[in-house]
């Protein structure tokens, strides 16, 4: 699979049909996010594990992809993503981050194996699929099927042990992709003092959670970085099945699709014009 | 604490133009509810962050009440509705979260519903009563 991105890369880079490429590049066993400017440089270019290509650096508060556009408006790119870096894409141009136009996304599916070990629903992108075969995605949490049996006391005592282990390092929110916040309600004094640990449960703890109820792309960052184990995803699964019931609506899936949580078009579609919202 | 004796404290996010007033009508109409109630004044439904509901559960209230006007009727024409997408997430949420969702509610009060919200109150207040005391609160036994 890698000798045909590889390829096709050549060939978009030397037609000169995008000026750069996006990718992850390996030299010396290290990975680091690459623009590929010339095709010479192609033999870098890595795709066998994954990274967090789209990742939203928080010194800068923008992701990769973002910082480009911003700095070379009008600059053709492509970016070779994964399923989960598509449905990133596709989260931030709903929120006005990035930009669909003169992006090119060169999509390649992850294998079932891939697949286990994120816990990805759905391991390849929905739109831009060009290089590999579909693999069926693992729909439930590891610990899923035991958390619905738990009784609401359970879960309540469940949680407690989970967050007391909280060392508020923010690996959560900085490894996530669909987090690009300025202001960030997690460091809101209202909810946690700086240098103040443990730290009190539930609200510090949820407010990610929450914010993502109708945005995670379930790409399983949080919990890959997250030092204590605890299992992160657990908890914001419900939510994002809650949304799915309600208004039938997948993160991730489609750029042109609204958040629920945002509009209330459908509600009002007698009664008002379109141009209030 | 006995359940016998518990007095819930309960706190109701109201908003300015129809569930304050509304409240505001049932203490000058002199209709009787319980005093368990803290309001909080906003100005439309569509404020509450879920997240106050879980901050005022976790600094000690048992029960939380959010008032708005009746759908359609929004001062900025748009508010409950988000506020009432936002409640089944909150409740899906507080069920996650080990809370009883019965914990919170939802209610359109519109400001000539004085009596009515005396009813919200009492009953809600009855219903926390069953409910005992929040599992959340500092100092009670997890």
């Amino acid at each position: 699979m890698i000798s045909e991105i590889k390829k096709y890369c050549r060939e978009l880079l030397d037609s000169k049909k995008v000026d750069a490429i996006i990718g992850v590049s390996e030299e010396e066993g290290q990975w680091m996010p690459f623009l590929f400017t010339e095709s010479s440089q192609l033999d870098k270019l890595f795709v066998d594990k994954k990274y967090p290509l789209m990742t939203t650096s928080k010194p800068m508060k923008e992701n990769i992809l973002s910082y480009i556009q911003r700095k070379h408006p009008g600059m053709k790119l492509a970016i070779v993503a994964r399923g989960c870096d598509e449905r990133a894409i596709f989260e931030l141009v709903k929120r006005g981050q990035v930009k669909l136009e003169n992006l090119e996304i060169i999509g390649y599916a992850c294998d079932r194996r891939q697949a286990e070990t994120c816990t990805c629903p759905t391991p390849h992108p929905t739109k831009n699929l060009k290089f590999g075969e579909k693999a069926e995605g693992v729909k439930e949490h590891k610990l899923a099927a035991e958390f619905d049996k738990m009784s609401l006391e359970e879960k309540s005592r469940f949680w407690h042990k989970q967050f007391s282990k909280c060392i508020k390092c923010y690996g959560c929110r900085n490894a996530c992709p669909v987090c690009f916040c300025k202001t960030c309600l997690m460091e809101a004094h209202f909810y946690t003092q700086p240098g103040e640990l443990p730290v009190e449960y539930p609200t510090f703890h949820f407010v990610q959670r929450y914010h993502h109820a109708a945005q995670c792309i379930e790409c399983g960052e949080c919990e890959l970085a997250c030092p204590m184990d605890i299992p992160l995803r657990l908890m914001s699964q419900p939510l994002l099945r809650q949304t799915k019931e309600l208004y039938d609506y997948v993160p991730g899936m489609d750029p042109e699709q609204e958040c629920p949580l945002f509009t209330i078009k459908q509600e009002r579609a007698e009664e008002a014009s379109d141009e209030l919202f | 604490m006995s359940d016998k004796g518990f007095e819930p404290r309960i706190v109701a996010f109201l908003c300015n133009w129809c569930s304050y007033t509304g409240a505001d009508l049932a203490g000058t109409s002199r209709l009787k509810y319980p005093a368990n109630v803290r309001t909080i004044r906003v100005m439309c439904s569509g404020r509450i962050d879920p997240l106050f509901i879980i901050s005022a559960l976790q600094k000690g209230a048992d029960g939380v009440l959010i008032g708005g006007c009746h759908i359609g009727d929004c001062h900025y024409q748009k508010g409950n509705y988000s506020a009432r997408r936002r409640a089944a997430i909150t409740e899906t949420m507080l069920e996650s979260l080990g809370i009883d969702p019965r914990r919170f509610r939802l209610e359109w009060v519109s400001a000539s519903e004085g009596p009515k919200y005396a009813e919200v109150i009492t009953d809600f207040t009855r219903q926390i009563k069953e409910l005992g005391p929040n599992p959340l609160k500092k100092g009670a036994a997890k």
